[in-house]
C-alpha cells in the first residue's frame, strides 16, 4: 500500500468504495448517541426535564460512541504510521500482561470481598458490586499497562 | 536475551523508525528489543534475521546469567 493512501484517521471500506473513517465515525456515533439518549429518556424513572436529560445523554455519549464506531470500522491498513503486525509489537505484550494481571487482581479482590460478605453475613447492592468489579478491573488494567510501558 | 540488533541497525545507518517500518512493528518494539527488555516472537526474530541477512543465532543469544 502506498504512503499516499494512508491518512491520520484512516478510511472505511464499503466494497470497492472508501470513505474517511472520521466522518463515518462522527455521523454514526451521533446517530448511536441519539438512539441511546432517546432510550434513556424512555426508561428514566422521573418525568421531569425529559428534553434536558436526553440532551445531556446525547452530549455525553457522542464522543465515546464516535470513538467506538471508529475503532470498529476503520481499516488499519489505511492508518498512517500503524504497524503492519501489531500482534508482534511490544504493545501487544504489555496488553497481554496487563490483562492477565488485571484478571488475577479482580479474581483475588472478588474472592476476598465474597469471603468478608459471607463470614460477616453482609449483603451489598448488585449494581454497586458489579460497578465495583468493572472499575477495579479497568483501573488494574490501566495501571499495569502504564507500568509495563514505563519499564519498556 | 542478548542481541546485536542495535549494532546491525547502526551499520546500515537506519533509524529505529526505519527498522520498525521494515519489520512492520512499532518503534517502541525496536527500542525494547535493542534495550533487551522485550524478546521478539519467533516469527519476528526470523524477520529481523532476514532484514539483516543473517541467521537468527548470529543475532540473538540466550543470556546465560
Amino acid at each position: 500500500m502506498s504512503e499516499r493512501s494512508t491518512t491520520r484517521w484512516g478510511r472505511v471500506r464499503f466494497g470497492r468504495r472508501r470513505a474517511p473513517a472520521a466522518a463515518v465515525a462522527v455521523l454514526a456515533g451521533a446517530v448511536l448517541a441519539a438512539c441511546l439518549g432517546l432510550l434513556g429518556v424512555a426508561v428514566r424513572p422521573t418525568e421531569d426535564a425529559a428534553v434536558a436529560f436526553g440532551v445531556v445523554l446525547f452530549a455525553s455519549l457522542s464522543v465515546p460512541c464516535a470513538a467506538l464506531v471508529w475503532a470498529v470500522v476503520v481499516d488499519r491498513a489505511t492508518l498512517a504510521g500503524a504497524p503492519r503486525d501489531p500482534e508482534h509489537s511490544v504493545e501487544n505484550d504489555w496488553f497481554s500482561r496487563a490483562a492477565s494481571g488485571a484478571f488475577t487482581d479482580t479474581l483475588t479482590a472478588v474472592g476476598v470481598a465474597l469471603a468478608v460478605l459471607a463470614i460477616g453475613r453482609l449483603s451489598v447492592d448488585a449494581v454497586f458490586a458489579l460497578a465495583g468489579v468493572v472499575v477495579l478491573a479497568a483501573v488494574s488494567f490501566a495501571a499495569r499497562y502504564a507500568w509495563a510501558a514505563q519499564r519498556g | 536475551m542478548d542481541n546485536d540488533v542495535a549494532s546491525l541497525r547502526r551499520e546500515r545507518g537506519w533509524s529505529q523508525q526505519r527498522l520498525a517500518d521494515e519489520l512492520g512493528v512499532s518503534r517502541r518494539t525496536v527500542i525494547s528489543i535493542e534495550g533487551r527488555k522485550f524478546d521478539p516472537s519467533l516469527p519476528l526474530a526470523f524477520r529481523i534475521a532476514r532484514v539483516f541477512e543473517r541467521a537468527v543465532e548470529d543475532i540473538f543469544r540466550v543470556d546465560e546469567e
